[in-house]
């Protein structure tokens, strides 16, 4: 692993050593702990993961090296090959178990039992070892066997219900939210058990649902059944407008959403900027009470309309400016895309997008950066996501302490 | 019977409204920490007053079980931080927690006088969060406003919905209740061992513009290195097909019929071969628009009218539960009422917790949505506001009952 600099303060979990097995539904867990400084060993099949077959590729090249999926999720991660079916294979994961704090794996439950590799196993050979399962139903239970991929998650979850407008299916959110939510609570849930070891002493097993992680984004969808037995649905909820209100309107480049009637906003804002740009007559004092544009009607139409015509005039970039550049300030900020992100001159301002280097390519790319900032022990991207078995020599020799002639009857052996 | 929950000695102060703060610290909450929320009934959260409200209960602040729900666990303390002296006692508590969350608006809280660099004079080794909407520094910093906003701006709302269609918010304030808060305790629970390590603390910038733009995934590289910008795909997934909701029988439900779907996704040849056996139509396994993925991908549209043909009549729990026996991955677009009364599964994890409350009777809450072999986390009833003054007051800060008296007559504990 690159060392930090003398600049670069190590990250807050510098000290720990984690093995990252998971699939998608839990890759995001563990970059989160490599970005704040834990060395994550990633373990792949010998030909390597079944993630780098997912798209796009860089060049449109479907090249296991070239999934931009893989280059996402993987960072600041080391990474070898290991045959966890092969009895050798599981010789030298008990040996991995026996250095790390931490493991994570997204198997079907019962799978590394069938491999002698469950937890009470690995627990005996390190009692300190925690072990984090990610899985679409958790570890016991009716559902626990079954097949989960993302939108199963966003469904059985009471997510999607919530989702969407009356006229069309209930549809997901952005990109495989349901893995990432499953992800980031077993993130938390890991370093919880990290505490109660250094607490307590001993490691345990952490057993993490998708759907029940997933639940959480459902809101108030259980407690409005548990309190008064309604169940909410797409139609009442916020698709297309908060506070009774519309929120998504088309403007010059693209759309703009903006909140008219919300906590924390004053139609008086809206009223001044419309008079600014010559509106407004156009805008009537009635308004002024929100309530009158909560409902479907008349009134809500005319403003709606008046609004629409209005944002078309302008750039998604100029509405922000005039929005917040003022005392009381209209909340209208872009709808962006990807391309709006990277360009954005916030994040530009911020440092957040980052170039890494890839010297297998000759080249560096930009990459998104730090969720969070914290600059005492800051997060880092070291390194770009480990090729097919990059880390091999190094970490079987280093950690394991084998030797040439070992390392390549294993490789001989299809073991590594 | 001596065993330590995970943050047991840690004290929080929740300084947060409404969600992102908020339910941060319930994370810290459920790992054991000890929570004190300062409200005050001046100037309360209004997500006291969010639905729903325990019937006949209209009125009250401490009914809403959508705050008692994102604040279990928690201890509230009234004081008025518009007056100096308020302003004092929540600094002084400050000085005895650990951690502080915060979510207003850039630079709200240095002007309120309780700012990090105030704060760590008194605690030097304070971690301290602040969620704001793009970040404490940069041009927008200005830029205020709602979890919502942040979630359309950074990406999240061009990648869900129809190809044909325009952008769509989440219905829920999804990154209020789920992205944001846990990305920023994740930070504090590596903030909290760093210390541990090493005795500092430090204040932790999170810009939820930033944050949510890092559910977006690989199209971020996808327009960095390939120059394209990923659009919207409704239910489909590059990398599964077919892939969506289907219809199936409506049940009756509140007095109208409610419309019920069922998600199928088809990851490999295989399942596409259980799928349509289970569908009866064991002669499309083969058939030549449907039987490898690539080819799929290019006739979804068409398989999709197959599958939603079969689905359609059908119960959506029926399906799923065939389906999912034969090895497909299948689940039904579930609602409150059924996660809560039907579903086995979240039954058998004991998700949902019950509480008695003193406003509210008998409750549910959310748990933790995760099992610690180790550790049973508890969930206990939100606080009434003010309910832990004495506590505070009394307990932590020494205050004495003439002191704490003449708080409530000068208005500064309300």
């Amino acid at each position: 692993m690159q060392k930090p600099n003398d600049e670069q303060r190590a990250g807050p979990l510098s000290d720990l050593k984690v093995l990252d097995l998971a699939g998608p539904i839990g890759v995001y867990c563990a970059k989160l702990m490599a970005d704040l400084g834990a060395d994550v060993v990633r373990i792949e099949p010998p030909k390597g993961d079944s993630m780098r077959e997912i798209g796009p590729f860089f060049d449109d090249d479907p090249n296991p090296e070239k999934s931009l999926y893989w280059w996402h999720f993987n960072t600041s991660k080391r990474g070898v090959t290991l045959d966890l079916e092969h009895p050798e294979g599981q010789e030298i994961f008990r040996r991995l178990v026996k250095w790390a704090d931490i493991g994570v794996e997204s198997f079907p439950p019962g799978y590394l039992h069938s491999l002698g590799l469950d937890f009470d196993s690995l627990h005996s050979i390190n009692s300190e070892f925690i072990l984090t399962s990610i899985t679409p139903f958790g570890q016991t239970g009716p559902y626990s066997g079954f097949n989960g991929p993302d939108i199963v998650g966003q469904a059985m979850s009471g997510v999607m219900q919530t989702v969407g407008i009356p006229e069309r299916p209930p549809y997901l959110i952005g990109s495989e939210i349901g893995y990432w939510t499953a992800a980031t609570f077993a993130a938390n849930a890991s370093l919880l058990a990290l505490a109660y070891r250094d607490l307590n002493g001993g490691g345990q097993h952490v057993d993490t649902s998708m759907q029940r992680a997933m639940s959480l984004g459902a809101g108030n969808s259980m407690s409005t059944y548990d309190t008064l037995g309604h169940v909410l649905n797409r139609g009442e909820l916020f698709a297309r407008g908060r506070g009774g209100v519309r929120t998504l309107f088309r403007c010059k480049d693209g759309y703009v959403f903006y909140i008219a009637a919300a906590p924390g906003t004053s139609m008086e804002a809206i009223k001044e900027l419309l008079t600014e740009h010559d509106l407004g007559e156009e805008f009537d004092n009635i308004w002024l009470d929100p309530a009158t544009l909560r409902q479907e009607g008349t009134e809500k139409a005319r403003f709606e309309t008046l609004m629409e015509g209005f944002f078309l005039r302008f750039t998604r970039l100029e509405l922000l400016e005039m929005g917040f550049n003022r005392e009381h300030q209209v909340f209208s900020v872009p709808v962006g895309t990807p391309k709006d992100i990277v360009e954005s001159p916030q994040m530009a301002a911020r440092g957040f997008i980052i170039d890494v280097e890839h010297p297998e390519l000759g080249q560096t790319i930009r990459y998104p950066g730090a969720p969070y900032r914290m600059p005492e022990s800051p997060w880092h991207l070291s390194r770009r996501a480990p090729l097919i078995g990059e880390h091999n020599d190094e970490v079987y020799k280093n950690i394991l302490e084998l030797t040439g002639d070992e390392i390549s009857d294993l490789k001989g052996n299809g073991v590594i | 019977m001596s065993a330590k929950l995970p943050l047991e000695g840690i004290r929080v102060l929740d300084l947060g409204w409404r969600a992102v703060a908020p339910v941060c610290a319930r994370m810290l909450g459920w790992g054991g920490a000890e929570v004190i929320r300062i409200e005050s009934a001046s100037r309360h959260d209004g997500a006291r007053q969010m639905p729903p409200i325990t019937p006949g209960k209209d009125g009250s602040l401490n009914a809403s079980e959508w705050f008692n729900n994102f604040n279990c666990n928690k201890m509230s303390v009234s004081i008025n931080l518009g007056h100096p002296e308020g302003k004092e006692l929540a600094r002084r508590l400050a000085a005895m927690c650990d951690v502080v969350v915060e979510n207003f608006s850039a630079g709200t809280i240095d002007r309120m006088g309780l700012g990090y660099e105030t704060l760590r004079k008194r605690k030097p080794d304070i971690i301290m969060v602040s969620h704001s909407l793009t970040g404490l520094t940069g041009p927008w910093k200005h830029v205020k406003g709602h979890g919502p906003m942040a979630a359309a701006m950074a990406g999240m709302n061009y990648l869900s919905g129809y190809p044909d269609s325009e952008p769509i918010s989440p219905g829920q304030a999804f990154t209020d209740y789920v992205v944001n808060p846990h990305h920023s305790a994740f930070a504090i629970l590596a903030a909290l061992h760093h210390r541990r390590k090493t005795g500092r603390g430090q204040y932790i910038d999170l810009s939820q513009y930033e944050s949510i733009s890092l559910t977006t995934g690989s199209s971020f590289l996808e327009y960095t290195t390939l120059g394209r910008v990923r659009e919207r795909t409704g239910n489909r997934s590059s990398y599964a097909a077919p892939q969506g909701v289907f219809p199936c029988q409506s049940i009756p439900l509140d007095g109208k019929m409610e419309d019920r779907w069922c998600a199928i996704s088809i990851g490999n040849d295989e399942e596409w071969k259980h799928l349509c056996q289970e569908m009866g139509r064991a002669d499309l396994a083969d058939d030549p628009r449907f039987s490898t993925f690539k080819i799929r991908k290019k006739n979804e549209a068409e398989a999709e009218e197959i599958i939603g043909a079969w689905t359609a009549g059908q119960m959506a729990e029926d399906v799923f539960l065939r389906l999912q026996g034969a090895g497909v991955g299948a689940g039904v677009v579930q609602n409150g009422k059924d996660l809560l009364t039907a579903d086995p599964q979240m039954a058998f994890s004991g998700h949902y917790r019950k509480v008695q409350h003193a406003e509210t009777g008998e409750s549910t809450y959310d748990g933790p949505p995760f099992t610690l072999s180790e550790c049973p986390l508890e969930v206990r009833p939100g606080p009434l506001l003010g309910e832990h003054n004495d506590y505070v007051f009394q307990q932590l800060l020494g205050l004495t009952e003439d002191a704490v008296n003449l708080g409530y007559v000068d208005g500064y504990i309300v």
